[in-house]
């Protein structure tokens, strides 16, 4: 039986090989319906953000006609955009 | 006076006999909406969540439609239930039940505002002829009323 002795891979400080896993943004659209305050309290209760993040994508929405909300793997932002239907917001998935 | 009032981390509902009778509409209003292809809720209820991608935007549908109808119908009973105490006087919700007021009472909306084409439209700015118009804004005052309270409770807490 012969060994072989480890050989020194030569890999460049900080070049680790890191799974490249793609995100997808969850958008939320405008709609003439939802009262503003409602996707205030929608964005705390899903996002736990506090009232003034809460406000200012509130406000993009309303203002710009969409946000992100949330910038997530595929499987989590399939699951955010499912809570955020369920709250009767239209959400959809846009790959980064 | 509001209809809804914080106290601690629970919402205090005091409704009259007219509210409580609208109200109880709603859960009828709210009932199978979203499920008849014709229904012009349903894609509002059910957004395509791949506006380009029309087979992933089905396959999400396929995978998500029994957990959704489950999250509905569970929002629907406690709704449900909880009214049918408050038409007995008033009472107090939890924040599990509140957040089932609020999202019927959102769903309810959806449900009007698409059949009479206000998606498009918009809400009307002038007090409107057509009742259901009409519930659309007044379910709009009662959310808008109730989620004042549930914020403040989240800033109670913070």
């Amino acid at each position: 039986m012969t060994t072989t002795a480890p050989q020194k891979l030569d890999v460049p400080a900080g070049d680790e090989v890191v799974e490249d896993v793609p995100t997808w943004d969850v958008i939320v659209w405008d709609d003439p319906v939802n009262l503003m305050s409602y996707v205030v309290w929608v964005f705390r209760t899903l996002f736990g953000y506090p009232e003034a993040e809460a406000t200012r994508l509130m406000l993009q929405v309303h203002n710009e006609g969409r946000a992100v909300v949330a910038s997530e793997p595929r499987e989590q932002a399939e699951m955010t955009a499912f809570r955020l239907h369920h709250h009767g917001l239209w959400a959809t998935l846009e790959k980064r | 006076m509001s209809r809804f009032f914080a106290s601690d981390d629970r919402i205090s509902v005091q409704l009259t006999d007219g509210e409580v009778a609208i109200l109880t509409r709603v859960a009828t209003l709210v009932r199978g909406a979203g499920i008849d292809k014709d229904d012009p809720a349903r894609a509002r209820l059910h957004p395509s969540l791949y506006p380009d991608d029309e087979a992933a935007s089905r396959e999400f549908d396929r995978l998500a439609a029994k957990e959704r109808v489950e999250a509905r119908s569970a929002d629907r009973e406690l709704y449900a239930a909880t009214l049918a105490r408050a038409s007995r006087g008033p009472i107090r919700l939890t924040p599990p039940e509140a957040a089932s007021w609020v999202r019927v009472l959102g769903e309810a909306r959806i449900v009007l505002a698409a059949r009479k084409g206000l998606f498009e439209a918009g809400l009307p700015t002038s007090v409107p002829s057509d009742p259901e118009v009409a519930l659309v804004l007044l379910l709009g005052h009662l959310q808008e009323e109730l989620v004042g309270e549930l914020l403040k409770t989240m800033e109670d807490a913070t």
